[in-house]
């Protein structure tokens, strides 16, 4: 299953060529690069249903065999995104990662067999999947609940490549690169196949820049797998937090300690986020500052809240940090848990431009999400573009795909790069999808508003308060 | 007068081209909305978002709810039209304390009744008007038609003086005495006096002060009237009227705002009033309307200092919580949403397993399985054997349900279904076929935990398998309202438990929908909450 050379499958070659296009607003044909969709998805769908049980199921249900159209993959064969976390949670309170190799095996395209014996936490769990060839990013839910994704190393680097494919052009076009970086993209994205274009654009990096991550320094969250990715492109980095986040902890920290030992494991960990908050912070900033003195743009990425956070520290120092011209801010995966700390977002993006002295088209956002092979920039003119890479769907409540260039609902996506674990997904997201030309030069569809499903209203005089177990 | 010469003399009820124009009674007086066509309806909600449910234009108000085609329970993609007038929140309060207490407040508790009968007289003549009525609530309603009907039919049976009495004597007796007689005026009680520290300082004074004589002023209590105030929430058809019948048997002045399900029902009380006796003093200290929930205009007036003594909220917490914020110097009585379940002892399987799912199965169907007291989980003791039988006896019985009265599952419902069943929840034991195309019931069995949050309450019952009853009192909390138990024993010997953990009522399994005239409502005597207490 997983190939000693990394190569990609000539669909994906051209449909991440397409995607290349896309991002640099050269020569793009949004008909093509659907019927590459079409093909890869009903390819995908087979291979699913081959090869994955829990989509096997659905489809077995449904009645659906393995020539399926995309209207009925699309109206009939979507999975939540909560499958990934459709495990029970005894297994993990008990560490029984027996139980987690048979349940993740109903969700990847392989049988996972893995010798669990001496594994006592999540983390050595995730790294003796790791060691079998099985990368798993995580996102932990505000309940503790953690969704699992899981890849093996080859869709893992299709995954990646696709992502360095796209995004450094997207970004080099405008926001990042010098000059010179700027005019050897064109030829490199026309020219070099996939994997040459990634091999070309690791040994060019980003060198005139340092970065900032405010998160913790390892672990294995989406956000986390992304920032280890990124890492080494920089001069130099810098993380708000300089220990391990391990997923057993934050696990902990969402359910709430249950024994004298958890609750000193969870007193180190908010020793570290806020006993020493403020000394991270100084650390931080004087990252910054050291970047700008040295003349080297600056990159910080983080979550909203931790952004509003590093701005209060630094307001509170009373000196703003005047970073490089040409550095950048990205903030995304929204309040979460924060969400009693939320500002609108044109607050928070002015309280980043007085805080680093950046001018407020230096502030960017993304929007993604761990079961989503796709990473959306928002543009200057508000949208989420969404590369081609990914088939998106608005489908109403009762997950039926809704019509139109401009429409609300629930949004839904066929993944074309989800060749280990199923990607034909619902989301618990609700979003405003248009579709068309950008005046950034993008086209297709795009994101312009996102916000979590709506909850049910209260009915007769029943109705339930609250997130309870029964 | 009559409702139905009310209604051709007003227009009221009457559908025209998906339209219907809806009234309100606003201190006695029978208050219609401006005519409006479809065309105009239509165009109140041009360029809002296709779940947009309500506009309001300079001296309308309009609810627009999708057409359910009753063959096959789904939506037809039509809309209807309700028409209400605007609604002014200060001819709403009531300030003079003096024109209450020669008022209503002056009325005898016979003169309620004889007031309560008259209006339920008025609305048992007028069928034809109640069943247009109910023929326009089948077009939008998601509750079943058997459901409906009845609900219908039952209207007046809600304002029984019988019934209403009894509520009066058991929900404010005190001192052994029937509540009728505090609320019809003072009450002396043979109490025996305790006459404070400070008179008997007082002896101590140059010249001394006598105590007071217990008999030359004896104690006496009332049950004073309050102004009320409520904001009643969901689709059971009852909620209105039930909060209009307690409003009345108090003899008090206020509001009655309709949840947007069903403010026929409250149309026809003020209908029924305004027909049967216009000139009350009832019929005119009270006010049945509709407004938009959270509406500032409207909610600012009404939650601010002294514009009520009560506020009755039934609704989420959020809800409850924002009114007692802005309402900090008025009582709020809250009706926080709760839900039921069911305990199923391993009794079940000696031999009457059919006989204890038909009646797991009577709970479930409360109200459509949409009330506080319908069951959505069931906890059931047994082998793996055992649970699966008894879920395949509850599935039957359910789909025998079915037929009788086909459920209307929304698609946020259809949705939420799907999403558990191939998402969290894609491990359990589904029992119903997935891709049915006829909307139906479903049983599943989880022997996982399962997050209530997620329950669409749209005839799903979720089965939990415990080793003995005592393992389902770890789910139990006051967010529980009603638990059922099977059977008799077991429901006598864990009722302390159960109750102690919350829950408000633990009944026999199949008897969670009974009612009885001065019993308690989520852990309170309501009426008693409703008056003032005081000594005089």
């Amino acid at each position: 299953m997983t190939p000693d050379r990394f190569t990609i499958a000539p669909l994906h070659r051209q449909l991440i060529k397409a995607t290349q296009s896309w991002a640099l607003r050269q020569p793009f044909d949004p008909a093509a690069a659907r019927e590459l969709r079409r093909q890869i998805i009903q390819q995908n769908h087979a291979h699913y249903l081959n090869t994955i049980p829990a989509y096997r199921r659905v489809a077995d249900a449904e009645g659906v065999g393995p020539e399926a159209d995309l209207e009925t993959i699309k109206r009939r064969l979507l999975l939540p995104d909560d499958i990934f976390k459709s495990y029970d949670q005894r297994w993990l309170d008990e560490a029984d990662f027996g139980k987690m190799n048979v349940w993740l095996s109903e969700i990847l395209h392989r049988r996972v067999e893995l010798d669990v014996s001496g594994l006592d936490s999540i983390d050595d769990w995730l790294a003796r999947l790791e060691e079998a060839g099985i990368k798993v990013v995580y996102s932990s839910g505000t309940s503790g609940n953690f969704s699992f994704v899981p890849r093996d190393l080859a869709a893992w680097r299709l995954f990646r490549a696709a992502s360095t494919c796209y995004l450094a052009p997207l970004l080099l076009h405008e926001k990042v690169g010098s000059f010179w970086q700027r005019l050897a993209i064109r030829p490199a994205v026309r020219f070099m196949p996939p994997e040459t274009f990634v091999r070309a654009s690791g040994g060019m990096g980003l060198r005139d820049f340092d970065a900032v991550f405010l998160d913790f320094s390892s672990g294995r969250t989406g956000n986390q797998a992304l920032e280890q990715a990124l890492a080494p492109l920089f001069r130099r980095t810098c993380f708000l937090y300089q220990t391990s986040l391990s997923s057993s902890l934050l696990r902990l920290a969402a359910r709430g300690p249950r024994n004298e030992v958890e609750q000193a494991q969870l007193a180190r960990l908010q020793t570290e986020t806020l006993g020493n908050k403020a000394e991270n912070h100084r650390r931080v900033i004087e990252a910054l500052r050291r970047a700008a003195a040295d003349r080297q743009k600056a990159f910080i990425f983080g979550t909203p809240y931790q952004f509003r956070e590093l701005c209060a520290a630094i307001s509170d120092g009373g000196q703003p940090v005047s970073l490089r011209s040409g550095s950048l801010a990205l903030f995304g995966g929204g309040w979460k848990s924060f969400s009693g700390d939320r500002i609108p977002r044109d607050e928070l993006v002015a309280q980043m431009a007085q805080s680093f002295s950046l001018a407020p088209e230096r502030i960017l956002e993304g929007y993604s999400m761990t079961e989503i092979s796709a990473f959306m920039l928002r543009c200057d003119h508000g949208r989420f573009h969404i590369p081609p890479l990914i088939e998106p769907m608005i489908l109403d409540a009762a997950w039926q795909p809704l019509a139109g260039r401009d429409v609300r609902g629930v949004f839904g996506f066929l993944d074309t790069l989800a060749v280990a674990h199923p990607g034909f997904l619902v989301s618990g997201d609700e979003v405003h999808l248009v579709d068309g030309d950008c005046p950034c030069g993008l086209t297709g569809p795009a994101v312009l508003e996102i916000g979590r499903a709506r909850a049910r209203e209260v009915k007769g005089c029943g109705g339930i308060m609250a997130s309870v177990a029964a | 007068m009559t409702i139905d010469d009310l209604c051709r003399a007003h227009d009221l009820l009457f559908e025209h081209d998906g339209v219907v124009r809806v009234p309100f009674l606003v201190k006695g007086r029978l208050v219609s909305p401006p005519a409006i066509t479809r065309r105009a309806a239509e165009a109140a909600f041009a360029g809002a978002d296709p779940d947009a449910h309500y506009a309001r234009l300079p001296d309308v108000q309009l609810l627009r709810d999708p057409v359910i085609e009753r063959a096959d329970m789904r939506y037809t993609g039509e809309y209807f039209y309700q028409a209400f007038p605007a609604v002014d929140p200060f001819d709403l309060i009531e300030t003079d304390y003096d024109r209450l207490v020669r008022g209503p407040y002056a009325l005898t508790v016979d003169e309620v009744l004889a007031f309560l009968k008259a209006v339920a007289a008025a609305l048992r003549e007028s069928w034809a008007v109640l069943d247009r009525a109910r023929t326009i609530c089948r077009r939008v309603s998601t509750l079943p038609h058997a459901y409906l009907d009845a609900a219908f039919a039952t209207l007046a049976f809600g304002l029984d003086a019988v019934a209403a009495a009894e509520m009066l004597n058991n929900e404010l007796s005190v001192w052994g005495q029937p509540g009728r007689r505090f609320l019809d005026g003072w009450v002396e009680l043979p109490a025996r006096i305790v006459p404070g520290v400070t008179p008997l300082l007082a002896q101590s004074l140059a010249g001394g002060m006598p105590v007071a004589e217990p008999a030359a002023a004896a104690p006496a209590i009332r049950a004073m009237p309050t102004r009320q105030l409520h904001i009643t929430a969901g689709n059971a058809p009852q909620v209105p009227i039930v909060s209009a019948l307690r409003l009345i048997l108090t003899k008090s002045a206020g509001v009655i705002k309709s949840p947007s399900e069903a403010t026929l029902p409250a149309a026809l009380l003020a209908l029924a009033a305004a027909a049967a006796a216009p000139d009350h003093p009832l019929t005119r200290n009270i006010s049945l309307v509709y407004w938009k929930g959270g509406d500032e205009a409207v909610e600012r007036a009404l939650f601010a200092p002294g514009a009520f003594d009560r506020i009755v909220v039934w609704g989420a917490p959020d809800a409850v919580s924002a009114v007692q914020a802005r309402a900090m110097f008025t009582r709020v009585v809250a009706f926080n949403p709760r839900y039921g379940l069911s305990l199923i002892g391993r009794e079940a399987f000696d031999g009457c397993l059919d006989e204890v799912a038909a009646l797991a199965a009577q709970d479930v169907m409360i109200n459509d399985q949409k009330a506080c007291s319908s069951s959505l989980v069931q906890y059931v003791e047994g082998t793996e054997a055992q649970v699966k039988a008894y879920a395949a006896a509850l599935s039957d019985r359910l789909s025998a349900w079915d037929r009788l009265s086909p459920p209307f599952i929304p698609p946020v419902a259809r949705g939420q279904i799907k999403r558990m069943r191939r998402g969290r929840y894609s491990r359990a034991r589904w029992l119903a076929r997935e891709g049915e195309s006829d909307p139906a019931s479903t049983v599943v069995i989880m022997p996982e935990e399962f997050d209530i949050l997620e329950h669409p309450m749209s005839r799903l019952v979720v089965i939990r398998p415990v080793e003995q009853l005592q393992d389902a009192l770890r789910y139990l909390h006051q967010g529980v309202s009603m638990v059922g138990v099977y059977p008799e024993t077991r429901r006598l010997a864990l009722r302390d438990a159960i109750a102690a953990r919350g829950v408000s009522s633990v009944l026999p399994l199949g008897q969670c929908e009974r009612l009885f005239a001065g019993g308690p409502q989520d852990g309170m005597m309501v009426l008693a909450e409703l008056v003032d207490w005081k000594n005089g």
